[in-house]
């Protein structure tokens, strides 16, 4: 039987006119579970925990409450009630209106035919609550306000968390259904609206409110929505845990005869900031079908799913196969010998929009033999008049890309190359918007073996093949036209065009790099957890000395392999780089390695010592900008502590300072700094502390940053000197005394 | 033959950002200072721990002290502030061991002498990296 989850975003400030609502809910036919989110306030103040508490105990057990707190915000308790709802289909009450002529089995319905479509309901206030159910209350209600047009709505479970459900960033302010809805429009998705008598809700003039509800106008709430063009939110972070996510984007991988690098081209989907994925990789025949299946399933990743065909098919039937084999909102199109850079997946989704369907972006082309580097920028917004230009398309391994459009107009599998180009080409014609994400989005390997290089002139040709698909669509004015138009389109701005060895090198194979790797967060319980505690060779920590709370924890980590950084990112590190230096011999025995470290221990305590305090010093750098920017001319005043890292600095000195910080940095070898860390408004305030340090005779030195310049120290040291001379004469005369 | 100068010693002054030069603000706790003198020597080390050859030191020589040194230095209508000129150095230095030795007619006790040299300032700056630190140099 068609069951409901109700899901109320809020809750009534007077108990018993909420339990008087609650109980309406439950006695709805379909309806399973009411969950009831509870505010803080409501739950310490003793009438409202008496009173719904007796409620929820006595008469039904079907009241799910939850607590609405400042560690939970209201977007973050909604989106984990969703995903432990009992059902698959969810009603969202943002204002507590009458259900009751809804036939709620007619929503369900609707739902599970169309499970990506949104069901809607009209929001109508009624004169009186007095009418009986028989009456025809359309004609007795006008339209609510616009500010309540979103008062109710149900959507599948399965499609709120594809959506990621409402976003938690604060600057939505807490703007739950006209975001969603607004996203759910921007793909494109259907809004349905079921006819009048189960279509509408109803609330009367004097119906009590959520409390906590946004009471922004309409215009408020469309600029916030509009802030954000995007559609799918809490891509890194987001409070639905892990196991109750559903998968996103399908990441499509084909492959032949390529078990040597398919594993290291998954671990790159494997290592991404966005982690909601699954991995499709279809095998199109290769001849050791067991060696690619060991490759994969060394991996051990249950995301994977492995696919074969028991003679080769061609690359088209290949991509088709993997798309037919999802169910996920998106594609990301992957190849078995390239490598993603680590946001890769993040970036693809986020640049979705109501104007991109499907975003491409740049890549850069590594010798699989010496490393060296290339990238390649594509022109932005790809489309027919691009091809009419110059032919070119978007990188296919770049694309990000809705499932349903490769199902809606597939492959060529007549095609044995280009098939990528003619694709796109066909998607731009169809009216599907090509997007750039402005970036380089992967590296593309060169080797002997690629098909691209095997079967240039195919490729060309399959070219030539859009290109000239273009002049059965256009007369000759029309493709004169199309060109002109191609040529306006401008490349991006993208990062590592210039020196890709230096912002791309970390992520190479490991055959060719020596790879260290920074991570942010708490360092050392991922690196114990990863079980690799002895890579680290520097750790950088920025602690408040007031509060205890730690700004950042930054690890160095050395020779990292290409498995450990999968593992950094299964612990749960989000915020890592890994920097690589090229070396075609990279692969080093343990003996060598140990030869590496004995020669550091021998010759390099003083490069240890610069780099740790350079980090110091950068760290030291990113903490004066914060306090410049609070405070205009702000200075530091930094203690150091030779011996022993305090638990609490000279705060006696000190404790006008506006900032209180230990900043902790460990090297290779022992080498340690430790300093304490204090901002300052001025410099005048930064000197005079210092100057009270002095008169407790510390032993430690201390000093300002930056320097203050010297012309305004000898002043602030003299006006100091002044107002001494003056208090010690007025305290001489006896005038300052009080008897 | 003269007596002895009397000397204090700054050692061990460590930066380990480096810096390219070094100024002394001086507060005096004596009206002395302002009729004596004082000149700092100053003796650098570079990341190595080897020390900075003179030549990449700009500041005067002592042919009796053998070493670069500059003069502390009355600022004219500021009482009891005084300064020196910056040692340039054209390599960064990491530490460095500054010694104050007493000139001319000479203190008239060692307390004066000491009591001159209570309140005293370094301003390190690294050209390089652009840093720059004002050291409060403990007795």
């Amino acid at each position: 039987m068609s069951q409901i989850s109700v899901i109320c975003t809020s809750q009534i400030e007077d108990p018993s006119e909420y339990v008087t609502y609650l109980d309406s809910l439950v006695r709805l036919p379909s309806v399973t579970e009411v969950v009831v989110p509870l505010t803080a306030e409501g739950i310490s103040d003793e009438e409202f925990s008496a009173i719904f508490f007796e409620y929820v105990e006595s008469a039904d057990p079907k009241i799910v409450p939850i607590v609405l707190s400042e560690k939970s915000s209201r977007p973050q308790s909604i989106n984990q009630a969703v995903a432990t709802a009992k059902n698959d289909v969810v009603l969202l009450l943002e204002n507590p209106v009458m259900v009751d002529w809804v036939d709620l089995r007619e929503v369900i319905e609707a739902i599970e035919d169309r499970p990506r479509a949104i069901v809607w309901f009209t929001h109508r206030v009624l004169n009186s609550p007095e009418y009986g159910p028989h009456e025809d209350l359309y004609f007795r209600s006008i339209p609510a306000p616009d500010s309540m047009s979103f008062s109710a709505y149900a959507v599948s479970r399965r499609y709120f968390l594809e959506l990621r459900g409402f976003d938690e960033e604060p600057s939505m302010k807490g703007i739950l259904g006209p975001d969603l809805l607004k996203r759910h429009e921007r793909r494109g998705g259907a809004l349905l609206r079921l006819k009048r008598q189960s279509g509408v809700v109803y609330s009367s003039v004097d119906s009590p409110k959520f409390s906590g509800s946004i009471n922004f106008n309409i215009g408020e709430v469309e600029k916030i929505v509009n802030s954000k063009a995007s559609i799918y939110r809490n891509l890194i972070n987001w409070s639905v845990p892990v196991e109750l996510r559903v998968p996103l984007i399908s990441v499509a991988i084909a492959t032949k005869d390529r078990a040597d690098l398919v594993g290291e081209s998954i671990s790159s989907v494997l290592y991404q900031s966005f982690q909601d994925f699954e991995i499709v990789v279809v095998d199109d025949g290769s001849e050791d079908a067991e060696a690619v299946q060991e490759a994969v399933y060394a991996l051990g990743d249950s995301r994977i799913k492995l696919l074969r065909n028991a003679e080769s098919r061609g690359v088209s039937h290949a991509r088709n196969r993997a798309a037919d084999a999802t169910n996920c909102l998106l594609t990301a199109v992957h190849d078995d010998d390239d490598i993603m850079l680590p946001r890769r997946l993040e970036w693809g989704i986020e640049a979705l929009s109501e104007t991109t369907d499907a975003s491409y972006g740049s890549w850069t082309n590594f010798d699989h033999y010496d490393g060296s580097m290339r990238t390649f920028i594509t022109r932005k917004d790809f489309d027919n008049a691009l091809v009419a230009f110059s032919g070119e398309g978007p990188g296919h391994s770049t694309w990000t890309i809705p499932t349903e459009i490769i199902k809606a107009l597939r492959y060529n599998e007549t095609l044995t190359s280009s098939v990528d180009h003619y694709f796109a080409t066909r998607a731009a014609a169809a009216g599907v918007k090509w997007g750039h994400v402005g970036k380089v989005v992967y590296l593309r390997r060169v080797h002997d073996f690629q098909l691209t290089s095997q079967d240039t002139a195919r490729q060309k040709s399959g070219h030539t093949l859009s290109k000239f698909g273009n002049t059965f669509l256009a007369s000759s004015t029309g493709l004169a036209a199309m060109r002109e138009e191609g040529g306006k389109h401008t490349y991006p701005a993208v990062k590592g065009a210039k020196d890709p060895s230096k912002e791309f090198s970390g992520y190479l194979p490991d055959h060719l790099v020596r790879r260290d790797v920074i991570i942010d967060g708490n360092v050392n319980n991922a690196l114990l957890k990863i079980g690799i505690p002895t890579k680290m060779v520097s750790l950088m920590e920025d602690r408040d000395l007031v509060t205890g709370i730690c700004y950042t924890e930054q690890g160095l980590l050395k020779d990292i392999t290409f498995d450990e950084l999968v593992k950094i990112r299964k612990s749960g590190i989000t915020r890592w780089k890994s920097v690589g230096t090229i070396d075609v011999k990279a692969e080093q025995t343990a003996e060598s390695a140990f030869l590496h470290d004995m020669a550091v221990v021998e010759g390099e305590i003083a490069t240890v010592w610069e780099k740790v305090s350079a980090q110091a010093v950068g760290r030291l750098q990113l903490i004066l900008a914060v306090l410049r920017r609070d405070y205009k001319n702000g200075y530091l005043a930094v203690v150091q502590h030779p011996e022993n890292v305090p638990e609490l600095g000279d705060l006696e000195y000190f404790s006008d300072a506006r900032l209180q910080r230990r900043l902790l940095v460990r090297g290779e070898l022992g080498v340690q700094v430790c300093y304490t860390v204090f901002g300052f408004e001025n410099y005048q305030a930064a000197v005079q502390a210092l100057n009270r340090r002095h008169g407790h005779k510390p032993t430690s030195p201390a000093a300002i940053f930056p320097a203050v310049d010297p012309e305004s120290l000898v002043k602030v040291l003299s006006d100091e000197r002044e107002k001494r001379l003056l208090k010690n004469s007025f305290d001489d005369s006896g005038l300052g005394r009080i008897s | 033959m003269g007596t002895a100068k009397r000397t204090k010693t700054f050692r061990d002054l460590k930066l380990e950002s480096g810096f390219t030069s070094a100024q002394f603000i001086l507060e005096t706790q004596t009206s002395e200072l302002g009729d004596k003198g004082i000149l700092i020597t100053g003796t650098f080390t570079d990341r190595s721990g080897k020390t900075i050859e003179n030549e990449e030191i700009s500041s005067s020589y002592s042919n009796a002290l053998q070493a670069k040194f500059q003069y502390i230095e009355e600022i004219k209508g500021i009482d009891r502030i005084f300064r020196s000129k910056p040692f340039y150095l054209g390599i960064p230095a990491f530490s460095a061991e500054f010694t104050a030795v007493e000139w001319g007619n000479g203190f008239s006790s060692d307390q004066a002498f000491h009591e001159s040299l209570s309140g005293v300032w370094l301003v390190l700056r690294n050209s390089g990296r652009g840093t720059s630190w004002t050291y409060r140099v403990e007795p």
